[in-house]
């Protein structure tokens, strides 16, 4: 990794940096409790690059592990938020130039530090956060192609390392799908794989997040290479499979260890299920069901969740296929991309709620009801 | 809510597959009997259509036999409902289960697999 200019600086001055998860920790940090002792800690500022240049702190938010820092006196310094503490991060410091934000890391680092160390110095005169020689360390590789600051800026990692790690499946790569990798792929998970053998044509652009450029088609790319190739530029360990799942390559899952679901084919949905569900594989599976009325179309957006382990449960009976060809206009007639954002932005709601991102009690099945504008749940159990 | 408007009504015979009698500990479990009580009638309204139904539960599948018309076919479907009973005003169908009926109370049905 290259190093920013301004890092580089403090760690010729002798400091002990951590670089990681978009942050920048300076270790060693002596500082003094309410009790007058001296003590060291760890100062966490918020570390983001865009195009290989990093940002600087924008606007002075800063954290510490450690006692609470305070002055020779025992007196709480005034830049210290102990009441607002970020798993994690530490205690949120609040300090910065009169009317204007850093300049760079170096100006960060040096202020906070020296307004920390100062009273410990009184105390303890050879007390320092620079060693000699400096030293930096960098954490384990990010999932993302450049770190969101607003997770240490904000304090939110230890929420987001609820989603770390595992490999998540997208089967189906239309309007749901589509989706869904819009929104898995804000997520440290490490790898996603995409399973699609479609190709990627201009009506799939009006029912996939963003908007695609019109010599996007000449090539007639497959969906799965184009939507890995716009989600790369966010979030490694993208692959795409161009693949029609069926019962000949269902080995291809093998390599997640969740399933999102969002296939348009009965069949292959019920094939799909069914290879998830003997493989313990802990999958959401995703449908829009549309009708026609004189008021406008109607139906059911629904979501439902298979938890880990497998075996038959009242909601299977959705994996079974249809006996007869299906007469939703769907497929025919409508462009619904806010109901394909809607189920995707449901499904993956429920993803987090597993992960124990979101609180509450783990869903089954539930869905949108258009015309009554409303959310139902199954029965649990 | 419009979708009470059309006026297709059916009258349902109660000893059709998919209506049980009401089950007096809850308002939506599990369904291994059909039939219900004769006397009993309620109207009530499934993908904007009204049915007048005799019995005072209805399945999954019954729902679907309405919705589709043709009363067989259930696999893939999602069965919501609404404005129902008091100990379950809305909720999911799962295959083989059944609600208690009210009066008005509304049903949609349809296959979920798009997309």
């Amino acid at each position: 990794m290259r190093v920013d200019p301004a890092i580089e600086r403090l760690l010729a001055e002798g400091y002990d940096l951590v670089v990681e998860d978009a942050t920048l920790t300076v270790r060693d940090v002596p500082h003094v409790t309410r009790e007058r002792v001296v003590r060291r800690g760890e100062l966490v500022l918020p570390l983001a690059a865009v195009g290989g240049r990093v940002l600087p702190p924008r606007d002075g938010f800063a954290w510490f592990r450690g006692d609470t820092p305070c002055d020779a006196d025992g007196n709480m310094l005034g830049f210290v938020h102990p009441e607002r503490t970020a798993e994690k991060l530490g205690m949120l410091l609040c300090l910065h130039p009169a009317h204007r934000g850093f300049r760079d890391h170096h100006e960060a680092v040096t202020m906070l530090v020296n307004a920390i160390e100062r009273p410990a110095r009184s105390i303890r005169p050879e007390a320092s956060a620079k060693g000699e020689p400096g030293r930096i360390a960098f954490g384990a590789p990010s999932p993302f192609e450049y770190g969101d600051d607003a997770v240490a800026r904000e304090g939110t990692t230890a929420w987001n390392d609820r989603l770390r790690g595992g490999s998540v499946g997208i089967v189906g790569l239309g309007g749901t799908g589509s989706y869904v990798l819009d929104l898995v792929a804000k997520t440290p998970v490490d790898r996603i794989h995409l399973f699609d053998d479609d190709a990627f044509l201009p009506h799939n652009a009006f029912r996939t997040p963003g908007a695609a450029s019109a010599d996007e088609f000449e090539a007639s790319i497959a969906k799965v290479d184009r939507m890995a190739d716009v989600y790369s530029r966010m979030h490694r360990g993208i692959v795409p499979h161009r693949a029609r799942l069926d019962g000949g390559n269902l080995h291809l899952l093998d390599v997640v260890d969740f399933a999102f679901v969002c296939v348009d084919d009965p069949v292959s949905r019920h094939v799909i299920l069914g290879g998830l569900r003997r493989k313990a594989v802990p999958c959401i599976d995703c449908g829009i069901g549309l009708r026609t009325s004189a008021d406008g179309l109607l139906g059911l957006v629904r979501t439902t969740v298979y938890p880990p382990g497998g075996g038959e449960r009242a909601c299977d009976g959705d994996a079974r296929p249809p006996l007869e060809p299906s007469d939703d206009p769907y497929r025919f007639r409508a462009q619904v991309a806010d109901l394909n954002a809607l189920n995707a932005a449901l499904a993956v709601t429920a993803w987090k709620r597993s992960r124990g991102f979101y609180g509450g009690l783990p869903t089954g099945q539930f869905a949108y009801v258009i015309d009554g504008n409303l959310l139902v749940n199954a029965p649990h159990g | 809510m419009a979708i009470t408007t059309n006026t297709t009504e059916r009258t349902i015979d109660p000893t059709a597959p998919g209506y049980a009698a009401a089950a007096p500990d809850a308002a939506v479990v599990p369904d291994t009997a059909v039939g219900g009580s004769a006397q009993a009638t309620r109207s009530i309204v499934v993908n904007g259509v009204r049915h007048v139904v005799h019995g005072d539960r209805i399945t999954f599948e019954g729902v679907v036999g309405l919705a589709d018309g043709r009363g067989t076919r259930s696999d893939g479907h999602t069965v919501a409902f609404t404005r129902g009973p008091v100990e379950a005003p809305e909720g999911l169908l799962m295959p083989g289960h059944g609600t208690v009926l009210v009066e008005d109370q509304v049903f949609h049905a349809t296959a979920t697999h798009e997309g």
